[in-house]
């Protein structure tokens, strides 16, 4: 599934003329690592990775802790990426990389 | 019995470690006292906290510097006593690092100004925050913060002159990178290892294969993130788009952190693990970077991108030397790389550049001539050496074909028309550049034992890069058809970039790989 997403992500990022499909299709890509490596932690039927007194069996925790900062830095990049998309339309009102000078 | 010196060893070590950890944290600390000052009391002075915070970072780095003669090996200092804690890490290849780092920090003192804005301060702060920690960091997962700390600061500050198409055109390229980085770590984790570095002294213990597939990725995001060809398009863009103290920041330290990544990710455990097809591949891009930056340095006619693409070709060496296990020489170039690239960045704004004509006065066409020799790595400097250090690998033709191609890069260098005005002194950015240059030099060649060639050696090199330099010049000169060539046949579209990404990584992986399948 994840190598499906990952495909389809590539595909756009090449194709795609309009930068803010290909900011998009970053984020799909990104997120389909994150995807993978939470999987790759996860055992069926264990318990979600809090501290208690019982002895149960849970999911690896460290995939779930770095991942959640791979996301929020990819917020961040989403964002900053749109704002600078922004002004880039504000100064020559276009956001297609073939009418892009030096793109 | 005597305990003074145990007691002193003690201490010089807690006051590192104190100061190895902190060095990132100090424009964090700036940051946040400048945020206070101005959302609670209404003070603006967000300036004076990004000059605080510069010189407190470049008075640490120096007390670092000096501390490191104390200190023998490497460290690894942990935040908790856990396999998975947050690593700080210290080797005597990060004090390259740091020395290129703090050149530009020098530097920026006499034109922080330059930044405008508050906002700009702050991103500033941010982005020295990423640099500096992306130095003391000890693990994988850190390194990919502090990397993403540093490039997103980056984007920002390369728009300061409001150009914002070099700006998205990094972005893309640093997203991609940061994607098939975050790949690698995934396949690392999954093949046993921990994020540490230390994760070099047990890599036998782990799977190889998903192993050799991280440090591939790596690899991959590395080339991206450092400049090879034939992804370096958005190095000039860059470099044009942003004002001096920003282009002097990226040439001397955002582009070799490709290098430093390249160095603890790729080539060590390359090296230990003995694949060397990887290490081949890194030659061979190497290489094709180091051709492909000098032609493209002829057909560029802005000075600030003959300068950017000369970054490339320095990437280009370094690389190449760090393949061939010449780390030494490679670091010592990454050093002394900073100060002479940021003496042109400042130089040029003291320019006057008209269509193609550079005036200036004869003081600082002397300093740009001591610039040149650098670039060039004319002898005696310390680059003329560094390069020959080459000379050491059992290949004939590598020593002429780093000749030819410096030739062409002065050649690129000096295919404008020089006019001498008469006044214009130069700044007090450039004479400390020029300062550290010689202070730089005077250390590697302390350290060396200057390793001087033989007259007729130097005779015959003196002669290819003038006859290169001289036939690259004369042909640009007398062919103006080179003047008009369109950039998008040399750079490419974004698209075409992309793809060539994905071809590269598709293609290296099957030669990679073709060895495991058996």
């Amino acid at each position: 599934m994840s190598l499906i997403i990952l495909a389809i992500g590539i595909f756009g990022l090449i194709t795609a003329d309009n930068l803010i499909k290909k900011i998009m299709c970053l984020s799909v890509i990104e997120n389909t690592i994150i995807l993978n490596f939470i999987s790759s932690g996860y055992i069926t039927g264990a318990a979600a990775p809090i501290l208690t007194a019982k002895d149960i069996a849970t999911v690896d925790p460290v995939p779930q802790a770095l991942m959640l900062t791979a996301i929020v830095i990819g917020v961040c990049f989403n964002s900053l990426a749109i704002a600078c998309i922004v002004k880039l339309h504000e100064k020559t009102s276009t956001v297609l990389v073939s009418e892009l000078h030096e793109f | 019995m005597n305990f003074e010196p145990l007691l002193q060893t003690l201490q010089v070590e807690e006051l590192f470690r104190i100061l190895w950890i902190s060095y990132p944290i100090i424009p964090l600390i700036t940051m946040m006292i400048a945020l206070a000052l101005k959302y609670l009391f209404a003070k603006q002075k967000i300036i004076y906290a990004a000059g605080v915070s510069l010189i407190l970072q470049i008075l640490t780095a120096a007390a670092i510097i000096l501390l490191s003669r104390e200190i023998s090996g490497e460290r690894y200092y942990q935040l908790m006593d856990s396999r998975i804690s947050i690593t700080f890490h210290y080797g005597i290849e990060k004090l390259y690092f740091m020395g290129a780092l703090t050149v530009p920090m020098i530097l920026a003192l006499f034109r922080l100004k330059s930044l405008n804005t508050p906002e700009m301060y702050l991103i500033f702060l941010f982005y020295l925050a990423g640099c500096s920690g992306l130095i003391v960091t000890g693990d994988v997962f850190n390194f990919f913060v502090f990397y993403e700390l540093m490039i997103m600061g980056a984007y920002v500050l390369i728009s300061v002159k409001h150009e914002y198409s070099a700006s998205v055109k990094y972005m893309v390229f640093g997203a991609v990178s940061s994607a098939i980085f975050l790949g690698g770590i995934v396949v690392l984790y999954s093949s046993g290892a921990y994020f540490s570095f230390s994760f070099l002294y047990q890599i036998h213990d782990y799977e190889t294969y998903p192993m050799i597939i991280a440090i591939y990725l790596f690899c991959i995001a590395f080339f991206i993130k450092g400049a090879f060809l034939p992804v370096s398009g958005w190095v000039a863009p860059c470099h044009s788009a942003a004002n001096s103290l920003v282009s002097s920041f990226l040439a001397s330290y955002t582009i070799f952190t490709g290098i430093l990544g390249l160095y603890y990710l790729v080539i060590l455990p390359a090296e230990i693990l003995g694949a060397d097809q990887l290490l081949t591949i890194i030659r061979i891009i190497s290489l094709l970077t180091i051709g492909a930056a000098s032609l493209i340095i002829f057909f560029e006619r802005e000075y600030k991108r003959v300068i950017a693409a000369s970054t490339v070709y320095t990437i280009g060496i370094v690389g190449l030397l760090m393949s061939h296990g010449l780390q030494i020489p490679a670091l010592w170039y990454v050093l002394i790389h900073a100060p002479y690239k940021s003496l042109l960045f400042y130089m040029y704004e003291e320019f006057e550049d008209n269509d193609s004509t550079i005036k200036a006065s004869l003081l600082l066409f002397i300093l740009f001539g001591i610039a040149l020799l650098y670039t060039g790595g004319f002898f005696p400097s310390a680059t003329s050496t560094i390069k020959l250090s080459l000379g050491s690998v059992d290949i004939a033709w590598y020593k002429w074909f780093i000749l030819v191609t410096a030739g062409i890069l002065i050649g690129g260098f000096t295919k404008y028309r020089f006019k001498v005005r008469a006044r214009g002194i130069p700044s007090a950015a450039s004479i400390t550049a020029l300062l550290i240059i010689i202070g730089y030099s005077s250390v590697y060649f302390s350290s060396t034992g200057f390793p001087l060639p033989s007259w007729r050696d130097m005779l015959i090199e003196y002669l290819v890069l003038l006859t290169a330099a001289g036939i690259s010049r004369t042909l640009y000169m007398r062919a103006p058809v080179l003047h008009n060539v369109d950039k998008k046949t040399i750079y490419r579209n974004l698209n075409q970039e992309l793809l060539l990404i994905f071809v590269i990584l598709i293609t290296v992986g099957i030669w990679m790989f073709f060895p495991y399948a058996g």
